[in-house]
């Protein structure tokens, strides 16, 4: 599905990860390592918000950054919320897309916060505020998703909500979570390991 | 100056010329602003380089340039638009573009990274993109156009030099005041410094209204 030929990933020239071979099939793919190994660089080169200093990033055989294919979706680790109402943030991916709406209210229901749909998002706390932002990808039902520590900010009823909706769900796509969380490792089909610049 | 008519005149005119050209200016100074934060990089550096470096643009010094390309023998003299309300709004456009682009950019590209990028992950394209930054930060592109005008109203060089001080016609806050301090009618100049000043608490007020954080 997701296939990186010889890439190097980093900022202004200077590489966090080097040279790197890689395949991503479907399932749960877990990515792991150290703070600052450079997990988030990975996640947003493999959703094409990050260019590659060197090396080709693959969706279905074709490159990601020189050719028109959908890209994967990418929740960040910090929430990012419109200051608009819950239901308009989780609806804003599906409103992009030209997708129907009622989706947006579906998986709002699944994680229980339909009473909460019409409150400003911005008044919500940190750790409904992540769960509103990954449920504005869960929304978009798309081939491949990318979270981003996603369990950071949410307590235990929800993390354990959300990882059994990813088991349940992402075992017919592609998801790949990066996290430092061992608690996710039970519901990964495959663990990579960031160590020094390399994906072991 | 007869009390309160011309007051009243002159409180209108100020307040048409210097919204007016707060409002001119901001038809560029918004797009161009969200562009460059949009783009990121260089041309984002190199855009609010040029700003800032404006922002301390001596206004005398616009005020000379723009008499020169509107006045009769320069190149915009057919336009005979000098000594008009409208050379005036030209001017004090002008002048506020540096700060209201500035006061833009700073609110516009304080998150803008993750803004961005998650626009970007659901597929929307570039005007998507520009339409999200504006929406989710009106307050404080309102209250950059509302600092705009305050600059602008406050504003004697361009006034003077681009209006004339036209009693009727092109007098405004600032000129009535310089003109009433040289005919020694400083009750005068000092109801008008106040209703100025009270504009401004106004203005103030309203920004705080619309929660902007600078």
């Amino acid at each position: 599905m997701i296939r990186l030929v010889r890439v190097s990933l980093g900022y202004n020239g200077r590489p966090i990860l080097r040279e790197i071979d890689l395949e991503i099939g479907r399932g749960i793919t877990l990515v792991m390592g150290e703070n600052g190994s450079g997990k988030t660089t990975l996640c947003k080169a493999l959703s094409g918000l990050l260019p590659p200093l060197s090396g080709r990033i693959l969706v279905r055989g074709r490159d990601i950054y020189r050719e028109d294919v959908e890209k994967p979706v990418y929740i960040h680790d910090k929430p990012v919320i419109l200051r608009r109402s819950v239901y308009e943030n989780i609806a804003y991916g599906l409103r992009i897309r030209g997708e129907s709406l009622e989706r947006a209210v579906e998986i709002a229901r699944i994680f229980g916060l339909e009473d909460i749909l019409e409150e400003p998002a911005e008044n919500l706390s940190a750790g409904y505020q992540k769960l509103v932002s990954i449920l504005r990808g869960l929304a978009v039902e798309p081939e491949i998703l990318v979270l981003d520590e996603p369990l950071n900010h949410l307590d235990r009823r929800y993390r354990e909500k959300l990882l059994n909706h990813l088991r349940e769900n992402y075992r017919e796509k592609t998801l790949i979570i990066a996290s430092h969380r061992e608690e996710i490792r039970r519901i990964a089909d495959t663990t990579l390991e960031i160590i020094d610049g390399k994906i072991k | 100056m007869s009390l309160p008519g011309e007051i009243v005149e002159i409180t209108f005119r100020s307040l048409y010329v210097s919204l007016s050209a707060a409002l001119l200016a901001s038809t560029w100074s918004i797009p161009a602003t969200i562009y460059a934060v949009y783009r990121g990089g260089r041309l984002s550096r190199g855009y609010i380089s040029i700003m800032n470096t404006l922002m301390g643009f001596p206004t005398v010094l616009i005020g000379l340039l723009l008499y020169l390309l509107l006045s009769r023998s320069g190149p915009l003299g057919i336009l005979r638009l000098l000594y008009t309300p409208e050379a005036m709004i030209i001017g004090q456009a002008v002048l506020v573009t540096p700060l209201i682009s500035s006061m833009i950019y700073e609110v516009v590209s304080k998150e803008r990274g993750e803004l961005i990028e998650m626009a970007k992950t659901f597929g929307a394209g570039g005007r998507e993109v520009v339409e999200l930054l504006v929406e989710e930060n009106r307050e404080g592109i309102i209250g950059s156009i509302v600092i705009g005008f305050q600059r602008a109203v406050g504003e004697l060089g361009i006034a003077l030099m681009l209006g004339g001080n036209i009693a009727g016609y092109t007098r405004v806050f600032t000129t009535a005041i310089a003109l009433e301090i040289h005919r020694g009618r400083f009750d005068l100049a000092i109801s008008l410094g106040l209703i100025l000043l009270l504009i401004d608490l106004v203005l103030v007020a309203i920004i705080r209204l619309l929660g902007w954080r600078r």
